[in-house]
């Protein structure tokens, strides 16, 4: 066994820990064990061993850098080295699970034979009970991870050489250009993010429905987050983005997928931006592209470029360099963000549906969205000449007909004619407007009721039974005596 | 005199007892085996170390989930492969690792073993300090089920096999890649 510079003391210095698991575990033997105390930790790492006694080197580690480690930030070796400072433990432990020959040391006196290799990675399965234990992480360090993880840093300067001298505050950047600037990289981000998601996923939907569903929610949970601003009266901002929150209903292979994609948007978006002015570039991004994905990524961060008020550059958060955007001309941003050509509608169609799918808040009201609101907010428009629509009640004067579950119409246009279809009775039914269309539609519906369901000699008992399998309950409104 | 069919039957009634009780046994022989009761014992093979298990291990070793079934195997080795290679820790004189009661010494008596060659690269990998590794290849081989018994691989595809008594491996096993 190795001799160093240590001092003995009596009483285990880890007593009261209880055994968590074996972290890494080799030939069916343990070398790193995890202890826990209420919510203090402790390691223990085998060094060295003989025909009597096996050395542990002990030491008690915080959940963040538990958590470092064991999602490979750290490799061991970084953790011990980061605790020299620190006090370390060793203690003799014999096959009858005796300790005995406590030591204690200064992690600058840790013999160079005890120290883990350099590469030494955390590389066995996370055990499942240390998620339990990160889940504090997550709130108590979510700066500092998300900090770690892939933000970036964009800063904007005034661009005092353009702007004429009356106009110069000097040095210092406009909050409404500010906000325009955070405003356009949420953008561009979110774009990108439901650019890429399509691309590689919309295979697996069956309807435009889920699909946009799915990707509003990927979009939603992958918000830029604002991690630091700072730069005396310019603006420089470190963005983040969230790949550690556990996202509830969230396959697993989405939430993997979209915490790649900071790293992506870094080195495929904002780092290829600095040439947007170079043919190649152009050409790479307009075949990867198309004109719609473009417009969502590429014109928001364009449009700050362009900004003739400030200037915008990439910081690199290691060496802290920075590299300005060149302004992009005319015609490359011609190239890059062409205006998108609207479909051509047939022309015998007087109106169509328009079906809008937008981002909205749980308590947005219809009435209240404005025209901006739909610019801003629109990530969908499908065109129609007919849609369809859901019912579960149907309602005339008379009756009030529950169904077990919706039934589905379909309402066209037709010319100037609204028509609505219900295949299963063979209706289709033809008015003047929308409204007229859908009250005969009712009154069909429920004479159809009346004559093979109501009366006790149905027309039909084919009918009859498919209004057996869809009907609930029939309630027959009072008379209007007024 | 001659005999009639009652004083043949009367002489001869030990017989005639003794020739139906064989017929009817004849007859339930099936049924009886079927019921367990004329199934032949079973026998349960010793383990090769069972003094081992006896003097170091707690009392579910190898543990009851084990079964003998043939498959391939993978364990470290050194190269040329030596017979110390296939003796369990306790039989090497070592002094088994454990901080707690957790870790049972079971595994200790036995030889581990890894489920597929990757899963035993992979597991080399991840040990943090490799200058301690003893061995210095992995070796492949087929174990019968007349070799031991073994609980199911986990995920990281360690498996500790108890070998019956008699049992030699090594003769089992080739080296298929080198542990660098």
């Amino acid at each position: 066994m190795e001799t160093f510079i240590s001092y003995p003391f009596t009483k285990w210095r880890f007593e009261g820990y209880q055994y968590k698991s074996d972290l890494i575990d080799f030939d069916g033997e343990p070398l790193l064990v995890h202890y826990q105390y209420g919510n203090r930790h402790a390691i223990y790492y085998w060094v060295e061993g003989d025909e009597n006694n096996n050395r542990w080197l002990c030491f008690e580690v915080t959940v963040k850098q538990l958590y470092d480690y064991v999602h490979r930030k750290l490799t061991l070796f970084q953790l011990i080295k980061n605790k020299e400072p620190e006090t370390f433990y060793t203690v003799d432990i014999d096959r009858k699970l005796n300790y005995s020959n406590f030591q204690f040391l200064p992690g600058y006196d840790i013999p160079q034979k005890y120290f883990p290799d350099v590469e030494s990675y955390f590389l066995e399965d996370k055990p499942d009970y240390l998620q339990e234990i990160f889940n504090t992480i997550d709130t108590d360090y979510y700066l500092e991870i998300l900090n770690d993880d892939h933000s970036m840093a964009l800063e904007i300067i005034p661009n005092n050489s353009i702007l004429p001298s009356n106009t110069r505050y000097n040095g210092t950047v406009s909050l409404g250009n500010g906000a325009q600037f955070l405003q356009k990289i949420d953008d561009s981000y979110k774009g990108y993010v439901g650019v890429e998601f399509y691309n590689n996923f919309s295979k697996d939907f069956q309807d435009d429905k889920s699909l946009s569903k799915t990707i509003t929610k990927i979009i939603l949970s992958s918000e830029p987050r604002i991690l630091n601003t700072h730069k005396n009266g310019s603006f420089q901002i470190t963005v983040g983005y969230d790949t550690v929150l556990k996202q509830e209903k969230m396959k697993g292979e989405y939430f993997d997928f979209r915490n790649t994609l900071p790293e992506k948007y870094k080195s495929e978006i904002l780092s290829l931006s600095l040439n947007l002015n170079n043919k190649d570039v152009i050409t790479d991004i307009t075949k990867k592209y198309n004109d719609a994905a473009r417009k969502k990524i590429f014109d928001p961060l364009i449009k700050i470029i362009n900004s003739p008020e400030y200037n915008l550059s990439l910081i690199n958060r290691d060496t802290n360099e920075s590299k300005k955007y060149p302004k992009i001309n005319y015609q490359n941003r011609k190239k890059l963000v062409p205006p998108i050509q609207k479909e051509p509608l047939p022309e015998q169609l007087e109106a169509i549906f328009a079906t809008v799918t937008m981002e909205v808040t749980a308590n947005t009201k219809l009435e209240s969205l404005s025209k901006k609101d739909l610019k801003q907010g629109n990530l969908f428009i499908d065109y129609s000449n007919q849609i369809q629509r859901e019912i579960q009640k149907i309602e005339n004067d008379n009756y009030i007909i529950w169904l077990h579950k919706p039934v589905t119409y379909t309402l066209r246009i037709n010319g100037t004619l609204r028509e609505v279809i219900f295949e299963p009775l063979n209706i289709n039914v033809s008015a003047g407007s929308n409204n007229n269309a859908l009250e005969k539609f009712v009154d069909e519906f429920i004479s159809c009721v009346e004559l093979n369901y109501i009366s006790e000699t149905p027309k039909s008992a084919e009918i009859k039974s498919y209004f057996d399998t869809i009907i609930e309950e029939i309630e027959e409104k009072a008379p209007d005596i007024s | 005199m001659p005999q009639t069919f009652r004083n043949i039957v009367e002489n001869n009634i030990k017989k005639i007892a003794f020739g139906g009780y064989l017929f009817i046994a004849f007859l339930c022989h099936p049924y009886l085996m079927e019921a367990g009761k004329a199934e032949p014992k079973k026998v349960v093979p010793k383990f090769k170390y069972e003094a081992d298990h006896k003097a170091h291990a707690p009392v579910d070793c190898p543990p009851n989930e084990a079964s003998s079934l043939k498959r391939t195997a993978f364990r470290y080795v050194n190269n040329p492969i030596t017979t110390d290679n296939f003796k369990t820790y306790i039989q090497l004189g070592w002094n088994p690792k454990a901080t707690d009661p957790a870790h049972k010494i079971c595994k200790a008596c036995g030889l581990s073993m890894y489920s597929t060659k990757d899963k035993a690269y992979k597991k080399y990998r991840g040990n943090p300090n490799k200058s301690n590794v003893k061995y210095t290849h992995i070796a492949e081989g087929v174990i019968e089920s007349t070799d031991g018994i073994y609980a199911k691989p986990r995920s990281d595809g360690h498996f500790t096999l108890h070998e019956f008594e008699g049992v030699t491996l090594i003769n089992k096993f080739k080296v298929v890649a080198e542990l660098k």
